[in-house]
């Protein structure tokens, strides 16, 4: 019987193989598809895990750290009580300008009979307040001008 | 050729399965270290408000303390004066009320302070075990006693609101070299001597009304210091006192207890001037 004539064989007597002739590229597209489907599932499925990863309470703490430090250092070395006592603002403002650049800040100051309207107020030179995340510290302030007066100094801190 | 595209096929469905395994991870890892961190985070609130209150407790006295350390040896420098011209117990019943009413209902957690060991006419400062320090307000006098640690020098300024009649310097002599500047709207002296910190020298300042006493070296207990008053005029005075101590570290509390509790954190602890 001569099988290259049957269809078995090709020019080169190659085996072919005729079973589902037609079909077999449609189901090697379809595999692949799905294969690619699955794998494409799988990796945005990965990326979806990644990017909830979030580091903005790393920066929170960056930032409450470094409003807590500011005020620390305001209060310690008396410029808020001196700027009381002066009924002005702007020995706040120079050591506030002269803070950490990347970081903005304003402070303002309540006397203790009304936390709702500040008495002196001074923010960062070059600082909008603009932000994505805000951080708020408080410390107590007392002046001490031959009686004793209480105030809250509060400085707000965020990212320019 | 059916085994290879098997093969390939597996490896990555591995591969991929490995990749969702270790973003699920990363994103678990980091969640797990953000609560972590945040709830250590949350333990430093106290300190933060410890630290406020205690500078405020300064500022009511007007009193500055600090310690510098050396070799060997350690220098306690006040900043203070007596007697107050203002009522210290109103001050520290006012503060006790702008706190609880006012300022601790902004802050997260609870809060309580007690200052009924402040308020009972006397300030002590505790220096850990070593050293105590006392203002009473009530009957003026001021007094650092030492625990048994040797006083090597002492450096004393004195300035007072009035005028000098006369004084009296008395001393054991000793090793211990001492220098005190004084003066007043009209007079001024310097005492340069060398004391025994653990026998009794004593500067008597005569007004036309009053005394006031400085005692160094045994106030009571040896290597202290004292200045006792009954002049309702102010003394400022600044005192470094340099004592033979080998320490970079003394905690420095005031007799006061600040108590804190916020999510898991419950807490009582002196108010600290200096850690």
């Amino acid at each position: 019987m001569d099988l290259k004539n049957k269809g078995f064989f090709d020019e080169e007597g190659l085996q072919k193989s005729n079973r589902f002739p037609k079909n077999r590229g449609f189901i090697i597209s379809s595999d692949a598809f799905i294969g690619l489907t699955v794998l494409a599932f799988l990796i945005l499925v990965s990326l979806s895990y990644v990017a909830q990863v979030n580091i903005d309470s790393w920066n929170n703490i960056d930032l409450i750290n470094s409003a807590r430090d500011l005020s620390t250092v305001l209060e310690k070395n008396l410029v808020f009580e001196n700027a009381i006592k002066q009924q002005s603002s702007e020995l706040i403002q120079q050591n506030i300008n002269e803070s950490l650049q990347s970081i903005c800040f304003e402070a303002r100051i309540y006397s203790s009979t009304d936390l709702n309207t500040p008495i002196l107020g001074a923010l960062k030179a070059d600082c909008t307040k603009s932000f994505s995340e805000l951080v708020s510290v408080e410390r107590t302030i007392i002046v001490n001008d031959s009686n004793v007066s209480f105030y809250v100094a509060k400085m707000e801190a965020w990212y320019k | 050729m059916n085994k290879k595209g098997f093969l390939f096929t597996i490896s990555v469905v591995l591969f991929a399965s490995t990749l969702l395994f270790f973003s699920q991870n990363y994103l678990n890892e980091n969640i797990g270290r953000e609560t972590m961190i945040l709830r250590s985070y949350s333990t430093s609130s106290e300190p933060f408000l410890n630290d406020d209150l205690s500078f405020d407790i300064e500022r009511i006295f007007d009193l500055d303390i600090k310690i510098g350390y050396e070799a060997n040896k350690i220098e306690i420098i006040i900043n203070d004066s007596l007697p107050k011209q203002y009522s210290v117990s109103n001050a520290l019943t006012n503060y006790a009320s702008f706190l609880n009413n006012t300022f601790f209902a902004r802050i997260k957690g609870t809060q309580t302070i007690d200052l009924t060991n402040i308020n009972d006419g006397s300030l002590e400062v505790f220096f850990d075990d070593n050293f105590s320090f006392t203002h009473n307000y009530d009957s003026p006098f001021v007094s650092l006693t030492s625990n048994g640690i040797t006083l090597s020098s002492v450096d004393l300024n004195l300035d007072y609101n009035g005028s000098l009649s006369s004084y009296t310097w008395t001393r054991t002599a000793g090793i211990a070299p001492v220098v005190i500047r004084y003066e007043d709207d009209v007079n001024s002296f310097t005492i340069s001597d060398l004391i025994d910190p653990s026998n009794t020298s004593t500067l008597v300042l005569l007004y036309s009304d009053s005394n006031t006493t400085i005692t160094l070296g045994d106030t009571g207990t040896a290597n202290s210091f004292k200045i006792d008053t009954n002049s309702t005029k102010i003394t400022y005075y600044d005192i470094n006192l340099t004592y033979s101590f080998d320490a970079n570290f003394l905690p420095v509390k005031i007799n006061s207890i600040l108590s804190h509790s916020d999510n898991r954190i419950d807490s009582n602890s002196y108010l600290k001037i200096l850690n």
